[in-house]
């Protein structure tokens, strides 16, 4: 039972109400109906995402500073990027001359659908999930490789020498950040045995802190956890990791040469795949679903209140989205503190530091889950 | 691979750039991600301020002297005063002099500020900018209650200051002082000892000090390589001579000597050390007039001077010669800037690009006084 | 120490610095997240100016004596004078200071012998047009000029005042001259 399954559902109770039977139109058509609708509603939340963040480091980036944030355009400014919105899309599409005409073009969508895509694997709640694949953490982690081929082409068709240096330094740092990514990853799924995300987030179940992945296989997932935010940064190139679109050095990096509505997708990109590292931080790390908000009262053997299946999802939705945006804001908050690593010392903190470690903890859990725990603690009498 | 033809591009940084410090155009040969050589390229700015200054009488010129270095303008003020008195043989009062060194030494704290700032931005701390113009703030805001003016301040004179300091600003100033201290720590925890920050700087642009001297680098860059030449000690002018203070040189405490962390570090330090020498100067502040009765139209005998001051950035000069006129024959500014930018095609090879963005900022340059 | 083994150690205290001086920089950064901004929300809030600022200049024409002390003093010769007839009998036709090239010195002031121009706490010149920035005080009326160009200045009279304590009737002693002694402290107009 999925967000497309939901989906189709009230379509079924919506057309029953019109008269019609929407159970009358093929298997695979229904599907199809279903999918777009919550594709669409993905769009719709990425776009509140970005939305909402712009405004959230516009002001945390002022308040830090010990200035305001916007904070003129709507209640608190939040309005702002709704007028920094209309102001990209009213713009004059302004495409140069000597940039390559098919390549300058389609580099936006590239990275945006890089960004986007793990999306449909990303799950709010148990069936708040477009689609529970058996190999959702793999799939979510190749799409960053979409992202690199998308910046390249950028920098490349910009026909612009710093952008180029943008681009190139991109590729670098990006493929090179998916090892130790997939190293953490592969972490935790030695722990679970399973790539799928629900089931990751099923094995953390626990009516506290300590059933998170982060401190149930204490000390590899916990430094796994730390490599994966890292490696997440760099992928998403946020500061410290930030050297493509550098901005005292290349005004812009690989995006200089865009404006309008192709800058916006870059920037929607950049804030959903933030998005997605902090989600997947959340779902492998910090609990998913089982968070802060409890979804059963129950003390000493006793259950004294059991959320139902819709209460529940909500609920969950909720510690997960809470979650995140906290991650999120952790993100945020390092951006506005740290200086820019170097082109050179972001590959020596790659291949270095964090996969070596990476490797450490890999090894480390997979030996921890070699060990018969239940036997041992009955050995001890425990 | 031996083979493999690469190719040198050039590369134009500038004039308009976010980490030039001003219209700096600097053309880049890089092989890849790497600068082989770097040339420099100015007069984006000039403004011909020593020809102007053969056809106004000297106490017009001043106003032209706040514009040299803009952000270090009681010190151009002091320079050009210095070297009218001893041209004309006149004598400030010594309130005047003290007074004079308080608003060298806060045009200091405030010029060494924003050059912190902006080195943070350069490496992509976008914070600590934000926190030095924050101080920076509360030191303009004195400077309007002392003379009106938040950058050009025209307030050193010929032959004393413009007004005199009332227990007001004094009161100011020591709070500010003494918050200075206090936020001083915080931009070391900040930005100084940040590991990032460090490993950018460290061993970045290394000056030997040999080199130094012989490109003739003065101020920080120079006291950074391990020089301990500082103008306010080896000729001292208004009251240096009876204050207590540091000459702050590098020591290679995170690299090298002489590399870029070290320059930033001797200007963190001189922060702390003007701080001080603004409290002793309002501690030792006698009483007593202000200025000296110059005519504003003084015809000043035929003579030459060269007076050297130390600016935040170096070693500020001015050759007058005069003919017995009230304008000047020559009006010479040998501008710190200039010469401390012109060890950048030496320093600047076989580095990566963010390393010269690096060097400019380290060598901290400001266009006003490179061009004139 | 081998060089393999000072490599291990300015690794793991490399690794060590960045955790420690990493959690020492963010403790600064929400710090000042939790503080109150330092901001001035202009045009809501107007920037306070201090008495003694140097702004924009007040002239008083009927105390004027047409020595052009003051186009003579100014560095830049930004103020223009037209006057009809010499000596005793001059009277003052134009004058005008232009803002586009003034540099806020205070030279002309200080040359005055009357204190008839001043430099008041007025600092908004923002206008449409380049001809704008030309102040013609000889208009009988300058605030009425100044209004007329600037629409928003509702407090335009207030910061007309004169610096340094003094009134605006004129008749009260001059300014002190460089090389007086100095002067009493006077209390600042609010």
């Amino acid at each position: 039972m999925n967000l497309v399954d939901l989906i189709n559902l009230v379509l079924n109770w919506a057309a029953g109400f019109v008269g019609l039977q929407y159970t009358a139109l093929p298997e695979l058509v229904r599907t199809a109906i279903g999918m777009l609708i919550a594709c669409g509603v993905l769009l719709g939340y990425v776009a509140f995402l970005a939305l909402f963040f712009v405004w959230a480091e516009r002001r945390v980036a002022g308040r830090i500073q010990s200035r305001q944030g916007p904070n003129r355009v709507g209640p608190q400014g939040l309005l702002q990027l709704v007028a920094d919105g209309i102001k990209f899309l009213i713009k004059e599409d302004i495409v140069p001359a000597t940039v390559h005409p098919i390549l300058f073009r389609a580099a936006p969508m590239l990275v945006f659908m890089g960004a986007f895509a793990p999306y449909v694997v990303l799950p709010f709640s148990e069936n708040l999930v477009v689609s529970n694949m058996s190999l959702g953490v793999y799939y979510a982690l190749s799409f960053a490789a979409l992202e690199v081929v998308g910046v390249i082409m950028a920098g490349w068709a910009s026909n612009n020498k710093w952008s180029l240096y943008g681009g190139m330094r991109l590729a670098a740092q990006m493929m090179s950040y998916e090892i130790p990514m997939a190293l953490s990853i592969l972490t935790i799924v030695v722990l679970t045995g399973s790539l799928r995300l629900g089931h990751i987030v099923s094995d953390q179940q626990g009516a506290w802190i300590f059933s998170w992945n982060l401190f149930r296989g204490f000390p590899w997932t916990f430094v796994a956890a730390f490599i994966f935010f890292l490696a997440g940064l760099a992928s998403s190139k946020r500061t410290p990791f930030d050297l493509p679109e550098a901005e005292s050095e290349l005004v812009a990096g690989y995006h200089t040469e865009y404006s309008g509505i192709r800058f916006v997708m870059f920037m929607l990109a950049e804030y959903a795949t933030m998005y997605v590292i902090s989600a997947l931080t959340v779902i492998l790390f910090l609990g998913g679903w089982h968070g802060p908000l409890p979804r059963t009262v129950a003390w000493g053997g006793t259950i004294y209140w059991q959320a139902g299946p819709v209460a529940g999802n909500l609920i969950g939705a909720a510690n997960l989205i809470g979650k995140s945006f906290f991650l999120m804001f952790v993100m945020l908050w390092l951006r506005w503190t740290f200086p820019r690593v170097r082109i050179d010392q972001i590959i020596y903190i790659c291949m270095k530091v964090l996969v070596p470690f990476g490797i450490v903890c890999l090894i480390g859990a997979a030996a921890w889950s070699l060990i018969p725990w239940s036997v041992l603690w009955a050995s001890l009498g425990l | 691979m031996r083979d493999l033809q690469t190719d040198e591009i050039l590369v134009n940084m500038g004039p308009q750039h976010p980490s030039t410090h001003g219209v700096l155009r600097v053309l880049l040969k890089t092989d890849g991600e790497w600068v082989r050589e770097a040339y420099p390229y100015i007069g984006y700015l000039h403004r011909c301020k020593e020809k102007i200054g053969e056809n106004v009488t000297y106490a017009q010129f001043a106003p032209y002297t706040d514009r040299l270095d803009y952000l270090g303008s009681m010190n151009n003020n002091l320079g050009w005063a210095l070297a009218v008195e001893r041209l004309a043989g006149i004598e400030a009062p010594r309130r005047a002099s003290w007074l004079r060194v308080l608003a060298a030494e806060l045009n200091r704290i405030a010029s060494h500020l924003l050059s912190f700032g902006t080195f943070g931005m350069e490496t992509g701390a976008f914070t600590p900018f934000f926190y030095g113009f924050r101080e920076r703030e509360t030191i303009l805001s004195i400077f309007e209650k002392m003379c009106g003016a938040r950058l050009t301040y025209h307030y050193v004179r010929i032959g004393g200051v413009m007004r005199d300091m009332t227990a007001e600003i004094a009161a100011d100033t020591r709070a500010f002082l003494d918050d200075m201290e206090r936020k001083w720590v915080e931009y070391n925890a900040l930005l100084s000892d940040n590991e990032i920050f460090v490993r950018r700087t460290a061993n970045v642009g290394i000056i030997p000090a040999d080199l130094a001297i012989a490109y003739g680098l003065t101020g920080p860059s120079l006291r950074g390589s391990g020089v301990a030449r500082d103008v306010r000690r080896a000729e001292p002018y208004a009251i240096y001579d009876q204050l207590d203070f540091d000459v702050c040189v590098g020591r290679g405490l995170k690299g090298t000597i002489g590399d870029s962390w070290d320059r930033y570090w001797v200007r963190m330090l001189e922060i702390m050390e003007s701080v001080k020498i603004c409290r002793r100067a309002l501690d030792g502040l006698p009483e007593g007039p202000y200025q000296t009765k110059v005519s504003r139209v003084m015809k000043v005998p035929a003579n030459e001077v060269y007076c050297r001051t130390e600016a935040p950035r170096g070693e500020l000069g001015f050759y007058l010669v005069s003919d017995g006129t009230d304008k000047p024959w020559r009006c010479r500014i040998r501008g710190p800037s200039f010469s401390n930018l012109s060890i950048l095609s030496a320093i600047a090879r076989n580095c990566l690009v963010a390393d010269v963005v690096i060097i400019i900022g380290s060598i901290d340059v400001v266009l006003g006084e490179v061009d004139r | 120490m081998s060089r393999q083994s000072t490599a291990w150690a300015d690794y793991w205290r490399i690794l060590w610095n960045a955790i420690v001086t990493a959690i020492a920089g963010l403790r600064v950064t929400v710090k000042y997240l939790f503080s109150r901004p330092i901001t001035v929300e202009y045009p809501d809030v107007l920037p306070e100016t201090p008495d003694g600022w140097r702004g924009v200049h007040a002239f008083e024409m009927d105390r004027c004596i047409v020595c052009r002390a003051c186009e003579r003093a100014c560095p830049i010769q930004c103020i223009t004078m037209e006057v009809e007839g010499k000596g005793k009998t001059a009277r003052l036709l134009r004058y005008e200071i232009d803002y586009c090239i003034c540099l806020f010195c205070n030279l002309c002031a200080e040359a005055c012998p009357t204190a008839c121009l001043w430099m008041t706490r007025e600092w908004d010149l923002a206008c449409y047009r380049r001809g704008d920035c030309i102040i013609r005080f000889h208009e009988r009326n300058p605030e009425k000029e100044r209004a007329k160009l600037w629409p928003s200045m509702k407090t335009l009279p207030a910061r007309l005042k004169k610096t340094d304590g003094e009134t605006g009737d004129g008749a009260a002693a001059a300014k002190p001259r460089p090389g007086d002694p100095p002067a009493q402290p006077t209390e600042p107009q609010t």
